[in-house]
């Protein structure tokens, strides 16, 4: 059995895969800055979950912004290494994927075997990234977890300017002042990050089929806008997206034992 | 005779009364009010208040700041860039540079001997290294924002900070924290680092003595010392003045001159 942990700025996650592949447990936890205690606690989790001792385990696979961290020996893994291994073995017809989570967002081209062609990202500011919705829900006072079911359901769409996240907090701030209604801002929000994530897509060239990935694939009202922008259709990688990277980590030290 | 300047920024507002001889009489700094046109009429209002004269008292005023078109008492406006380097250019004439922080713009300012403007650069599309970057870290590190200056003078050993961006850099400081790191030292680390990119705006309209600090982060000291470590000059730092006030003097010293002009 083997253990990949795709420990990121938002969320650290788990997944316990057999000799086939097979998913026996995954965990998924807010890492609260505080990667050490997420891993240790991610590690508990799965094994108890399958309940499965430590020694059983033959191989642990660590990705992500704290990948360092994980407290056994572990073999680091690039994350973008891991979403492609990890998507190519869920959807083996995947040649595009758009992975958006808390700090970076990121978009990469596969060949028929499942091998990185290109990629692009911007892990340098908040504006294409998870936490720009984050941020702006706050602001709004709106739970994380309601924005795609307000957007999907808002009549107008607010046009939000900034591109900064601290500057269109404001901006969204000015809006609900001027009595606008919160899901028609959400709206706007959720468009001007689709537009962007759109655009470093188009960057590269896309190649059907196109898969979501990440926690902001979670947002059914951003895998809508984003597959818009793109005019092609864009399909959330399953079971879960957000467990893609550690899926990818498993599969790699898998294959190397 | 009275001018009035009055600047109304993305979060505090400012106005200045002064008379025909240049002699400054009252001036006043608030946060903003939802709408920039109350913001306006409340810190106009509390400044004649303090020099107990009324708005009719006024026989010229000059708006500047990113409300300035809106003001309704206003004779004219004028754009902040050359307010600012006109107010400190007024108080100490040597000056020849003028980095200005405001809360969510970030100016490099060149003017010559007359205080007239030479050049300028100015970022207001990303809060990395504006004000609202320092509060963001000051809200992170639980301290207010006044004493985050004390604080990152306090820290020996300045934590390099990677990220540029605030919403990044303000995980970046949670991180540090949940590893034991000294706050003095994080303070430290984010003075510097804000320095550094302060640096490299003015260095694109060239670094020419004296140069000045205006804006509300003029008043982090950390900010300060770090800036004239990396420029290896001195920076003039208005002592007898809030440096937050230079946009609204400059408004006002435009207003008497406008004033003169047009009688």
């Amino acid at each position: 059995m083997y253990v990949g942990c795709d420990i990121g700025t938002g969320y650290t996650k788990g997944v316990l895969i057999d000799q086939d592949g097979k998913i026996l447990s995954s965990c998924i936890i807010p890492t609260n800055a505080d990667p050490r205690t997420a891993s240790k606690t991610i590690i508990e989790e799965l094994l108890k979950n399958s309940n499965i001792s430590q020694d059983q385990i033959k191989g642990w696979g660590s990705t992500g912004w704290g990948r360092t961290y994980l407290p056994v020996e572990h073999e680091e893994l690039s994350l973008i290494n891991c979403i492609a291994k990890g998507i190519n073995f869920l959807s083996p017809s995947c040649r595009t994927v758009i992975d958006v989570g808390a700090q970076h967002s990121m978009v990469i081209l596969l060949d028929e075997k499942g091998q990185v062609l290109e990629f692009r990202q911007n892990d340098r500011c908040a504006a294409g990234s998870g936490r720009f919705i984050e941020v702006i829900s706050e602001a709004l006072r709106v739970p994380l977890e309601k924005v795609s079911s307000l957007v999907l359901n808002a009549k107008e769409k607010v046009n939000v300017t900034s591109q900064c996240a601290v500057f269109a907090e404001s901006e969204v701030i000015a809006h609900v002042n001027d009595g606008k209604p919160v899901d028609a801002i959400l709206a706007g929000i959720i468009d001007s990050l689709a537009r962007s994530l759109a655009a470093i897509a188009k960057r590269l060239s896309v190649i059907d089929e196109v898969f979501a990935s990440g926690g902001m694939a979670k947002n059914s009202a951003l895998v809508k806008e984003i597959s818009r922008y793109l005019g092609k259709e864009l399909h959330t990688a399953q079971p879960d997206p957000q467990l893609v990277g550690a899926i990818g980590a498993a599969l790699f030290v898998k294959e190397k034992s | 005779m009275i001018f009035a300047g009055c600047d109304v920024g993305s979060l505090t507002a400012k106005a200045l009364l002064m008379d025909e001889k240049e002699n400054i009489i009252a001036y006043e700094i608030m946060n903003v009010l939802p709408n920039p046109v109350k913001s306006a009429e409340e810190i106009m209002s509390r400044t004649l208040k303090k020099a107990e004269l009324r708005l009719e008292d006024i026989d010229y005023c000059i708006s500047t700041g990113y409300g300035r078109e809106k003001i309704p008492f206003a004779n004219n406006n004028i754009s902040e860039i050359s307010c600012h380097g006109r107010g400190a250019h007024w108080v100490n004439p040597a000056i020849r540079t003028i980095i200005d922080i405001g809360g969510q713009d970030l100016k490099a300012i060149r003017v010559d001997s007359k205080g007239e403007l030479v050049d300028f650069v100015m970022n207001d599309k990303c809060a990395a290294g504006t004000g609202r970057f320092l509060e963001g870290i000051a809200k992170t590190l639980n301290v207010s924002l006044s004493e985050l200056g004390p604080l990152a003078l306090k820290g020996k050993n300045p934590i390099s900070i990677i990220s540029t961006c605030t919403i990044f850099t303000q995980f970046d400081v949670m991180h540090l924290i949940v590893e034991g790191a000294d706050k003095a030292d994080i303070a430290a680390g984010v003075a510097k680092a804000m320095a550094q990119r302060m640096h490299k705006l003015v260095r694109k309209v060239g670094i020419k003595k004296e140069v000045a600090i205006t804006g509300g982060v003029a008043k982090n000291q950390g900010v300060v010392k770090y800036l004239q470590e990396i420029i290896k000059s001195e920076i003039y730092q208005f002592k007898d003045i809030d440096p937050q006030i230079m946009g609204a003097l400059g408004a006002a010293l435009f207003a008497k001159e406008e004033y003169m002009r047009k009688r």
